[in-house]
């Protein structure tokens, strides 16, 4: 291995050399006013791939870098930015010393997933909200979902994502948000949908959530919006980090619950670590790798999960104008799911008996490979291919028969690739165009249909175009877009035309006007349309089903005031047609009594508005607010009525409190009960109307001093029991420590 | 910032405003046991039984609801069920009872048989119903056992399902 990694090393570094026979080197450190070192702080030359992340110590190095004038930026969220010029002498070592002063809110300069392009966030046409590592690393998140709670706007039916209401719960298939890694779509065609466990949230640089429809330039699933996790460069000190945590579900408080299970009297504990290594071991090559064990007891009966997830990201520079990446992962996971309460006195416990109980057994594996090649010829050009393997392996172990787990297994392979091109053109703006291309094959028994085919496929081609006024010229800034997606499957051919608009108006440094309208929809998943089964709840194929489809406008207001306050306002108005629901239907051909199907069944409306305020009156002080009101309407009958599985009032708050090594950190969420559940779901489930408003109080203490940290949290601190969806009991209160180490 | 301690004080006094307010509401709570009480009842077999292969089950079934279609069978919340009948393939008359009955209004029930393999391969073969042949409500008190129900069972001229 070790042959081969110089030999690696050495061929990048004769092909860098060749190409830059003059070259010097930029070093120094990155610190805040207060001297400590910004670990992870990203240097970079602008107009160039050279460029480095601060290690440890805040050090940094840039070698072979190509003589001449540069603007070096060097960034981190929650600190400003700085921008000089530097020039590079040949055979010269420069030196900065930066210290970077802290800002009143974690917002970036940057955002990349609005328009599929670097843009300061004052420019980003549509709302975006942030989440940054350190909010993710206190608060011990480790999934995606668990992340996506903390977001003003967002909120959970379980492990289906909320933007603005846009999914509801549709029984864990059809994603209606699209989830991207590093602007990559991981997605199983199968479910249509991303699974949420498998990235490696200690390698996020940043994740950005992007609301309305965005189907215009990320295409099927952006039906309500676009989360996009951007990982971080490799580091150049090498750079470990070590989470060790161990933590325990409370023993619930009511003696119901407990009765008939023993497991409930006692504290179910979870444990579990994240060992991770960041360096860049010579100028031309860097890397990093991650890996998380987690176990969990789980609080209700039979519901445990063993995971082990491994990623890995390698990145080369090919003098200053190629880059490579490759991104690979491996994940095996076991565990046991529980889909529905047995009933409200037996919160805990799924029924046994019954056809329709809540249990699933499965093991999964998970691998992905994922080239990127990337190529800047000049400083207003940016080309960039990728390419994507992924493949899924369910196997579900419930039935101690091997032909018959064999039989249900569910086999996926991806393969899909997307280009990307930028231009920066002088009088005519920024155009950004693409073309992408992916093919599923899924075998399962599931999925036969009724022609019996345990072999599916679904492939798809796409192409997109933007164009925008440019940047920094202009106070007002228009941009169109348009995407044409094109699945041939089989039945049915889908082709949809997604347009978009947007204005913004930069009136000032301080604040940014905006107007948008875009597009989305969402292509039915191999499941919902072939789904076929009788053993465990009677489903039958709907092949013809139709893509679900939305559009969204928005209105919104951005404002930075008094240096340390930032406020984003907006109105937004969602339209839904032909939303895909499992219904029950009698005199299908060929079915006898009666089975479930998915159907185009709901036209909604939500329209609303949301706040979200971010605030630092002091250095050791901040707050953020969100608040999310929204009118969810069903227009599918003849009379109005409210859209099920919604909440009407979102809220959250989160203040950090910091005091010499002591940090203080609060959560509050509030989100108002749903007004409506669908009532084929209550056919079968007992209690589903029992819902409550969700009220909870995260409260988390830490001390950090130097390479080590530890952290207390305690999750639902007030004890309050609640369903995220109905039939489904949430944690109950919950406590965590944390030991971080990195050096 | 000019006032920080006011705001630090502010801040501090909506935290534990809110915390006063919504600390005492534990949410959700197991709901309050049923009342229970019994049935007894007797079946009486007016026709042929089937082929015993086509039998796979046979119970006495009491719903809260009138069904819709076979999807009301998922729900137990709205029925409560016997144990199996099939001890008495081939017998003219039996009877059979079922205690831990939630107490309240059984609206529909009779004799529901299993033909086939399918979780909805159920349909009933007798009703208890009133001379005019429609379904018979029933209450169930708790503490007591409803002894009147009597049921007869015809396997080829089954009842309308579902009820019409």
């Amino acid at each position: 291995m070790r042959p081969l990694l110089v030999l690696l090393l050495a061929i990048l570094g004769a092909t860098s050399s060749m190409a830059q026979p003059a070259t010097g080197v930029l070093e120094g450190r990155v610190r805040s006013v207060s001297g400590e070192p910004l670990v992870g702080a990203n240097v970079l030359l602008e107009g160039t791939f050279l460029g480095a992340a601060a290690g440890a110590d805040g050090s940094f190095r840039i070698e072979r870098i190509p003589a001449g004038r540069y603007l070096v930026r060097i960034s981190m969220i929650g600190y400003e930015t700085y921008r000089e010029p530097v020039d590079i002498r040949p055979g010269e070592t420069t030196r900065l010393e930066v210290r970077l002063r802290e800002r009143a809110y974690q917002a970036p300069d940057v955002v990349v997933t609005a328009s599929r392009r670097e843009q300061r966030l004052q420019e980003a046409p549509i709302s975006v909200s942030l989440l940054s590592p350190r909010e993710l690393e206190v608060r011990n998140v480790l999934k995606l979902d668990e992340a996506l709670r903390y977001v003003p706007g967002v909120y959970m039916t379980e492990n289906q994502i909320n933007i603005r209401g846009s999914s509801g719960f549709s029984y864990g298939v059809g994603s209606r948000v699209a989830v991207l890694f590093d602007g990559i779509a991981l997605q199983a065609v199968d479910r249509g949908e991303t699974a949420l466990d498998a990235f490696p949230l200690d390698q996020v640089e940043r994740i950005e959530v992007v609301k309305g429809a965005g189907s215009a330039l990320y295409g099927s699933s952006a039906l309500g919006g676009v989360v996009n996790l951007i990982t971080r460069t490799p580091s150049d000190v090498p750079t470990t980090a070590l989470r060790l945590y161990v933590g325990a579900y409370e023993p619930v408080r009511y003696p119901e619950w407990k009765a008939r299970w023993a497991g409930a009297r006692r504290f179910r504990f979870f444990e579990g670590l994240v060992l991770s290594h960041s360096h860049r071991p010579h100028p031309d090559f860097g890397y990093w790798a991650s890996l998380t064990v987690q176990r969990d007891e789980g609080f209700r009966k039979d519901n445990d999960e063993l995971r082990i997830r491994s990623y890995a990201r390698l990145s080369g520079r090919l003098g200053s104008q190629w880059k490579w990446d490759l991104y690979g992962s491996a994940i095996r996971s076991q565990a046991r799911t529980f889909y529905f309460w047995d009933n409200a006195r037996n919160a805990l416990l799924y029924e046994t008996d019954r056809a329709t109980g809540g249990n699933n057994h499965n093991r999964t594996v998970q691998l992905s490979l994922i080239p990127v090649l990337t190529w800047l010829p000049a400083a207003n050009q940016f080309h960039l291919v990728r390419v994507r393997y992924y493949f899924n392996h369910v196997t579900p172990l419930n039935s101690p028969d091997p032909v018959r787990r064999d039989t249900n297994a569910t086999r996926l392979h991806v393969v899909g690739f997307d280009e990307q091109s930028t231009w920066h053109l002088h009088r005519i703006g920024v155009l950004t165009a693409g073309l992408g291309g992916e093919v599923g094959f899924v075998r399962s028994g599931f999925y036969r249909g009724n022609e019996g085919l345990r072999l599916r496929t679904q492939p798809n081609l796409s192409g997109f175009l933007q164009w925008e006024l440019p940047p920094g010229r202009w106070t007002l800034k228009p941009a169109l877009g348009l995407r044409l997606d094109w699945y041939p499957t089989g039945e049915v051919t889908y082709t949809r035309l997604s347009p978009k608009a947007s204005l913004v108006w930069n009136a000032g440094e301080t604040l940014a006007l905006r107007a948008s309208y875009g597009h989305g929809f969402r292509v039915p998943s191999i499941a919902e349309r072939y789904v076929k089964d009788d053993a465990f709840l009677p489903l039958a194929p709907n092949p013809r089903l139709r893509p679900e489809r939305s559009i969204s406008w928005e209105l919104g207001l951005r404002w930075q005031a008094l240096g340390w306050l930032q406020m984003d306002l907006a109105g937004f108005w969602n339209t839904y047609r032909d939303l895909i629901e499992a219904r029950f239907q009698t005199g299908l051909p060929g079915v006898r009594g009666g089975a479930f199907q998915f159907q185009n069944v709901t036209q909604a409306r939500i329209r609303g508005l949301e706040l979200e305020l971010e605030a630092s009156p002091r250095s050791e002080l901040r707050t953020r607010l969100g608040y999310t009101y929204m009118d969810p309407v069903d227009r599918s009958g003849p009379v109005e009525t409210v859209l099920a599985f919604r909440s009407r009032h979102l809220l959250f708050w989160n203040t950090e409190l910091a005091r010499g090594p002591w940090r203080l950190g609060v959560d509050f969420r509030y989100l108002s009960k749903m007004e409506r559940i669908e009532t084929d779901f209550a056919r079968f489930v007992e209690d589903v109307f029992l819902v409550v408003p969700i009220r909870l109080w995260d409260v988390r203490l830490g001390y950090e001093r130097g390479f080590w940290a530890v952290n207390l949290i305690i999750k639902n601190a007030l004890e309050y029991y609640y369903v995220e969806r109905p039939a489904l009991l949430a944690p109950p209160r919950n406590y965590t420590l944390q030991i971080r180490l990195r050096r | 910032m000019k006032h920080p301690a006011t705001m630090a004080l502010l801040a501090g006094g909506l935290l534990f405003l809110l915390v006063l307010l919504f600390g005492c509401d534990h949410g959700i709570s197991p709901p309050p046991p049923p009342d229970y009480g019994a049935i007894r009842g007797s079946v009486y077999i007016r026709s042929p039984w089937p082929p015993r292969d086509s039998v796979r089950d046979l119970r006495f079934v009491a719903f809260r609801i009138v069904p819709r279609d076979t999807a009301d069978f998922l729900n137990l919340n709205n029925f409560i069920y016997s144990p199996s009948l099939l001890t008495y393939f081939g017998a003219d008359s039996f009877t059979f009872f079922v205690d831990s009955v939630p107490a309240g209004v059984y609206v529909y029930s009779g004799i529901a048989h299993r033909f086939g393999p399918g979780l909805l391969d159920w349909r009933p073969v007798g009703l208890y119903a009133d001379e005019a042949q429609r379904p018979r409500p029933f209450q169930v008190e708790r503490g007591e056992v409803v002894r009147d129900i009597r049921i007869e069972v015809d396997f080829y001229q089954r009842p309308p399902f579902p009820p019409r």
